[in-house]
């Protein structure tokens, strides 16, 4: 049964698989910031009066036993479920009965679900930081271990002038800067709240967007519901842009790794259990993890 | 996506599939980089092999400027000798590089500086 569902024949199968796709697979990692939507709908909905505030109270406990069995790994989809959205409002509904089935008032799955994209984004985001920075730390750190450490530098692939160690380490710390502004402008664009701008055109009842904003701990919210569905493919862009420029410094580190491990060049090295052989030639010790 | 028009579209669910293993492929690419510049070695005596000699050519017009022979000059000098197989260099001889962002000023602490006020946009 789905949520759409008023009664009329079930959908047939084939269709359901082919307009389904993939959301089941990847709405499982949106899990926990679904329910984080939830809880938050719930908590605005029952002080607006849009619930009582025992049905409010009991929705949000169960919405926290979920959430417990998702952090736990206990947690699993229906087969039968048409995406996460149903599967855990449908928990809740057998859980806690009929106030189960009042926390998709004033909500639409377009909001629900934007609102759950950004949270994802949001936390993604934040761990891309934190191993950025740690990369940051650690390139800084051998740079000046090795500051004093000549090397060729290369115009055109050609010997032009001295470089060092430190100043080719450090073009990369350097760079990733210019990738940590990216991400933080991305970063500041992904925190702003689109629940409760419903399907893209609001809704009728008093919602307190700013209070969910607020649960949510986003900077702000989109103010305007049609912006707010926008958000959705330009937050996923602008993440994709700002991944690609990391993913662009750590690509042309890997490539210079690659050439001054060469034994032509032979400028630094790599311990064993870092390369990989080779099936026929006995002495190969290959960069296989800055080439792939 | 940019070519729709406003209002929801299925084709909006489509995102998550590129862009959440990406997330998870850059984390992992991360790790990796983390890994192995954790065991860099370094040969710390590339420059010790002649092949490598005119790395100083600059160096040397450089020397000649300081001494007062103009630029252009100095540069068709050490070009003349490079020509005529003369040009050597005293491996000795320190390196004076003095400006910001040079081999002798790396300017670490100030590129630190700025991926903290980089990083603390997140917020």
């Amino acid at each position: 049964m789905k949520l759409w569902s008023k009664g009329s024949a079930n959908t047939e199968k084939k269709i359901e698989t082919f307009t389904v796709g993939r959301d089941r697979e990847f709405d499982f990692l949106m899990a926990e910031c679904d329910v984080q939507g939830s809880i938050a709908h719930v908590t605005m909905l029952g002080e607006v009066g849009m619930m009582s505030s025992d049905d409010a109270q009991r929705a949000i406990a169960g919405l926290r036993t979920i959430l417990a069995s998702i952090q736990k790994g206990t947690f699993t989809m229906d087969p039968e479920s048409e995406d996460i959205h149903s599967q855990i409002e449908g928990m809740l509904t057998e859980q806690i009965g009929d106030a189960g089935k009042m926390i998709h008032t004033g909500r639409s799955r377009n909001d629900q679900v934007a609102v759950d994209i950004k949270l994802y984004l949001r936390s993604a985001l934040t761990e891309i930081k934190t191993s950025v920075l740690s990369l940051f730390d650690l390139l800084i750190e051998k740079s000046n271990q090795h500051r004093s450490v000549l090397i060729p530098g290369y115009t055109h692939l050609q010997i032009a002038m001295p470089s060092s160690i430190g100043l080719w380490l450090g073009a990369y710390a350097e760079s990733l800067v210019d990738d940590m502004e990216l991400l933080a402008s991305t970063y500041r664009i992904i925190n702003k709240n689109p629940l409760g701008s419903g399907a893209g055109y609001g809704s009728s009842f008093p919602l307190n967007r700013k209070r969910t904003t607020e649960l949510l701990g986003f900077d702000d919210l989109h103010y305007n519901s049609i912006y707010a569905q926008m958000s959705r493919g330009k937050s996923e862009k602008l993440c994709s842009l700002a991944l690609a420029s990391v993913a662009a410094t750590l690509s042309k580190l890997s490539m210079d790794c690659c050439l001054y491990m060469n034994q032509n060049f032979g400028f630094i090295r790599f311990p064993d259990e870092l390369t990989t052989g080779s099936s026929i030639m006995p002495h190969k010790k290959n960069p296989k993890m800055s080439l792939n | 996506m940019n070519n729709l028009p406003s209002g929801y579209h299925r084709d909006m669910q489509l995102t998550k599939e590129m862009v959440f293993p990406a997330f998870q492929e850059l984390g992992a690419c991360l790790e990796m980089m983390q890994l192995m510049l954790t065991s860099l070695q370094v040969n710390e005596a590339v420059l010790q092999d002649p092949r490598y000699a005119y790395l100083f050519s600059v160096e040397k017009v450089n020397e000649l400027v300081n001494q007062g022979v103009p630029f252009r000059d100095a540069y068709v000098q050490v070009g003349k000798m490079i020509e005529s197989g003369q040009f050597s260099v005293d491996a000795s001889k320190e390196l004076i590089h003095t400006h910001e962002g040079s081999i002798g000023n790396l300017c670490n602490e100030e590129i630190c500086t700025a991926m903290q006020k980089a990083a603390g946009r997140f917020n």
